[in-house]
């Protein structure tokens, strides 16, 4: 408890209890003892920054200087490590946070880059598409593909796009390639069904394009075969185009190229007897069927009943 | 005897704090020894050696640390030397809340003082953030040596002997 032997207030020892010392300070009783020196020294120190900057103590910083090279030196010996291990540890711990920053830049651009060439090749794709648009029919219209189906009793292809994009019923569908792929069935607002010509159900009529012999182009497990009479000659990569006489679709559409006869089996299961007057032979897809799974997008065609120019196919 | 004492360790915390700052390599402000002793002498009731202390330190403090203009830490540190009994005068209790108190009270005086002085006869370019952030790191520097070292002296025996 304080000693009261002062005329301190109350409130001085209920509301600051003493920690240190609980003696009450001579300095409240006598409040100003030092304030003459404390002017004083103030005024003296305001001098000397006067005087200082006025004419300089250089000679009392060189003289301070001689004396204090040795402490400074071994103040410096003391510092210098401590100094040292702070920046490793500052350098490292920057370094730390810089690979995590860089870390997260490669994999941002990763995957920009990714998406950088998802994007270049869908525009190398669709230049293509738009060079072959405008090269066979201006109207033709651009159509992403959403699924290929290949099932043994039905093979289709199924477009974005459909009735409110222009598309309509019978209008050919080919390959950025000029490979025929058959023929829109189907169509809703927002996507239509294409008929492709390996369905088993599609039967077209071609023409072979150098000794112009009529046949019949049908499908077989997937695969195509063409069917001529057993008269024709028929030489090997003889371009098959679909024909000047056939309903569905303009002449000259490419189809693919004469591979060889077809064995037994593999006639036209449509046809119960030809009386061996027919000859059938395979023909290979200028695209191949195996790689239409990953067609991205294709053509279609204006609707059929209009004169367009025979597409130049190429292979892919 | 002991006020001389008092002073030849304060001319020698003078002496060493400028070598300290000339000599300082870990970044950022340099710690404040002298400051700190001043203020613990003038916590211990010793107000009129802690202003000699602070007045003759500051010169020397000054003139080895190579800062101009020289007597600038002098007024600094004893407007810092009389803050204790200004404490007392304005009834704020004796205890160690008190010293941190003093001690906050003190830096940021004596930077204010500082960078007052030097915007005067050099302007331009003291102002800002990094200003800012010197006078907290100081201010964190003194705080850390206050908790280490005064605070865990004991109790001066002439204050435990009126107690």
């Amino acid at each position: 408890m304080a000693r009261r032997d002062d005329n301190l207030p109350e409130v001085i020892y209920r509301k600051h209890p003493p920690l240190l010392s609980s003696e009450p300070s001579p300095w409240v009783r006598q409040p100003a003892r030092h304030l003459p020196l404390f002017l004083l020294l103030a005024l003296l120190s305001c001098a000397l920054i006067a005087i200082d900057l006025r004419t300089g103590f250089s000679w009392l910083q060189v003289a301070a200087g001689k004396v204090s090279g040795p402490i400074i030196h071994m103040v410096d010996l003391v510092l210098a490590p401590v100094a040292r291990s702070v920046t490793v540890i500052r350098e490292t711990l920057t370094a730390r946070s810089e690979n995590a920053d860089l870390r997260n830049r490669v994999v941002e651009l990763e995957a920009r880059l990714h998406s950088s060439q998802t994007a270049l090749e869908e525009n190398i794709r669709l230049r293509q598409l738009l060079d072959l648009k405008a090269e066979v029919a201006p109207e033709a219209e651009a159509a992403e593909v959403l699924r290929y189906r290949n099932e043994a009793a039905s093979r289709v292809m199924i477009l974005r796009g459909g009735g409110s994009q222009g598309l309509s019923v019978g209008q050919p569908v080919i390959t950025r390639s000029g490979q025929l792929l058959g023929r829109i069935t189907g169509i809703t607002d927002l996507v239509s069904t294409v008929r492709l010509i390996t369905d088993p159900g599609s039967s077209i009529g071609v023409t072979l394009e150098k000794t112009q012999s009529q046949g019949i182009l049908y499908s077989r497990d997937g695969n195509l075969f063409v069917r001529v009479d057993r008269a024709e000659e028929v030489p090997e990569e003889e371009r098959v185009v679909t024909s000047h006489a056939g309903e569905l679709f303009p002449k000259g559409l490419l189809i693919g190229f004469i591979e060889g006869e077809a064995g037994p089996i593999e006639r036209d299961p449509f046809v119960a007897a030809d009386l061996g007057l027919m000859k059938s032979y395979r023909v290979k897809t200028a695209y191949p069927i195996e790689d239409w799974e990953r067609i991205r997008e294709v053509l279609c065609l204006p609707a059929w009943g209009r004169e367009l120019p025979a597409v130049a196919g190429t292979r892919p | 005897m002991r006020s001389f004492t008092y002073l030849a360790i304060g001319l020698a915390l003078g002496f060493f704090q400028g070598s300290m700052e000339v000599a300082w390599s870990l970044g950022g402000p340099t710690p404040d020894l002298l400051l700190l002793y001043v203020l613990w002498l003038g916590s211990r009731r010793q107000t009129g050696c802690a202003m000699l202390v602070g007045f003759l330190g500051g010169i020397l403090q000054d003139a080895v640390g190579l800062f101009r203009p020289v007597g600038v830490h002098s007024l600094c540190k004893v407007i810092a030397a009389y803050l204790p009994e200004g404490a007392h005068f304005i009834l704020v209790a004796e205890n160690r809340l008190t010293g941190l108190l003093l001690i906050a009270a003190a830096t940021l005086i004596q930077q204010a003082v500082l960078l007052t002085i030097i915007q005067t006869f050099e302007p331009g370019g003291v102002w800002g953030a990094k200003v800012v952030l010197e006078a907290l790191a100081m201010l964190t520097w003194h705080l850390i040596l206050w908790f280490l070292v005064v605070g865990r002296l004991p109790v001066a025996r002439e204050l435990e002997a009126g107690a």
